[in-house]
């Protein structure tokens, strides 16, 4: 048997053999234009039940959390006397703490700012470059060793729930920074389909309606990408870390609370804005 | 000229069917799929922009559903069964068919083959697309194609030795 004949010989078994009744062909139809009036949507219950659940989670959490006494009284009114016994109180720690962490914060925000290429083209930035050179460095130094002194004033004269509630905005400060760092290459999310860039409010609705959000300018449907999904959720484990540091060291947890909703403030009404990217079909969750 | 719903099921259907069929190897799953992809056509016909001929875009999608499904539980689930011994409803429905039709020779000799040489064959001899067509089809390179349907000519032929069919596919196409 030569090609030809297995081809011809195929054909004809496959045409004999496998074929739809007519009855079969009818009720095809009739199917497929039930399917078109039936106008039912049939969300995607995963991602709705994953969110529900979270939240359920979380709500069980916070409320264990609240009515535990021991945890929250505790931390409250006896912060200090914990931060006593692992000596902490000293004043001279608190300013060495308070001190270098500041410092780290302001080097950071300078790195970050000039390394973001967004930013490359923005008059102020040009002037932060220049100052930023080498020739610059020892003023910035003698800078920070000035820093020293209203730093050591204002800790001395301080509370030490004032200091707590000092270190705990640095320590926001820096997961701010963190997650500036993190979008400092990318840019703002764009419609799949039609390329235009979404306005900031536009992205803030979408970035709370997974699900029907539609582009305004060529209204074709557009969903959350997986790789956006995944960047953002591979930003927060180091600011939960910076969180459970805070409460390992006995800070109050309405601090670490106060730290946690700037930083997703800051995270939803701007960092959002870079992290998230659309696609045109429904990606899986990983 | 669009073809109406009813003129793109009665043309393309069993045509389709076959195409699923060999992939799944399950007459039961392979009218569902074909159902599915003529559901999904239907709601989705505004996205077909005839850059290709509505032959290609319904094989495509149905080469896309097949696999859908051979990735799925339920295709796991019943080759699980068929390993360990079990049969699986599916296989008894593809077995009756095999039994009922004692002519499908070669369609079993093709169903004996890995699904990369299966659908290489079946869209080369049965659906009538060149090469290129095939790499586009499936997003793979040509040389890749090419080699694909040299080996699963050698194995179709080894497979219909052994059943008295004397073969064939040396030959030049």
């Amino acid at each position: 048997m030569e090609m030809n004949d297995f081809k011809e010989k195929w054909k004809k078994e496959l045409d004999t053999n496998l074929q739809f009744t007519q009855q079969e062909k009818t009720q095809i139809i009739n199917k497929i234009v039930s399917s078109q009036n039936n106008k039912i949507h049939k969300g995607n219950w995963a991602y709705n039940t994953v969110l529900a659940g979270f939240t359920i989670l979380g709500l069980f959490f916070i409320m264990i959390t609240l009515s535990d006494r021991s945890f929250t009284l505790n931390t409250m009114t006896l912060g200090s006397r914990h931060l006593d016994e692992i000596e902490f109180t000293s004043n001279f720690y608190w300013f060495l703490i308070i001190y270098i962490l500041t410092v780290f914060t302001i080097t950071a925000l300078i790195f970050t700012i000039i390394k973001t290429t967004r930013w490359e083209n923005k008059k102020w930035i040009l002037y932060i470059k220049i100052y930023a050179e080498r020739k610059y460095v020892p003023l910035l130094i003698f800078f920070y060793f000035l820093l020293a002194i209203p730093t050591f004033l204002v800790v001395n004269i301080l509370q030490i729930l004032f200091l707590q509630l000092w270190l705990v905005l640095i320590v926001s400060a820096l997961n701010c920074i963190y997650l500036l760092w993190c979008i400092r290459n990318s840019e703002q999310a764009a419609c799949p389909h039609c390329g235009c860039q979404f306005s900031s409010r536009k992205i803030f609705s979408m970035s709370w309606n997974a699900y029907r959000t539609k582009c305004d300018k060529c209204n074709e449907r557009i969903f959350h990408s997986t790789s956006s999904k995944k960047k953002n959720s591979s930003m927060f484990p180091v600011l939960f870390l910076t969180y459970f540091i805070l409460g390992f060291f006995q800070f109050p947890f309405p601090f670490i609370l106060m730290s946690f909703l700037l930083n997703s403030l800051v995270f939803n009404l701007y960092i959002s804005k870079f992290t998230m990217s659309f696609s045109k079909e429904d990606e899986p969750l990983w | 000229m669009r073809l109406s719903i009813e003129q793109i099921v009665e043309g393309y259907s069993d045509y389709l069917l076959r195409i699923a069929y060999i992939y799944v190897k399950d007459k039961r799953y392979a009218e569902e799929i074909v159902q599915d992809v003529f559901i999904n056509f239907y709601k989705k016909q505004d996205q077909f922009r005839e850059q290709s001929s509505l032959k290609t875009y319904l094989t495509k999608m149905t080469v896309n559903r097949s696999y859908d499904y051979l990735r799925s539980w339920k295709s796991k689930k019943e080759l699980l069964f068929e390993r360990v011994g079990f049969k699986g409803n599916s296989k008894d429905s593809e077995r009756l068919l095999m039994e009922s039709e004692e002519k499908m020779e070669l369609t079993k000799a093709v169903l004996q083959l890995k699904i990369k040489y299966r659908e290489v064959i079946l869209l080369y001899y049965f659906g009538d697309y060149s090469i290129e067509e095939i790499a586009q089809l499936l997003h793979t390179p040509n040389s890749t194609i090419k080699s694909r349907i040299q080996r699963a000519r050698n194995m179709l032929k080894e497979i219909l030795q052994q059943s008295d069919l004397e073969v064939l596919i040396n030959g030049n196409e």
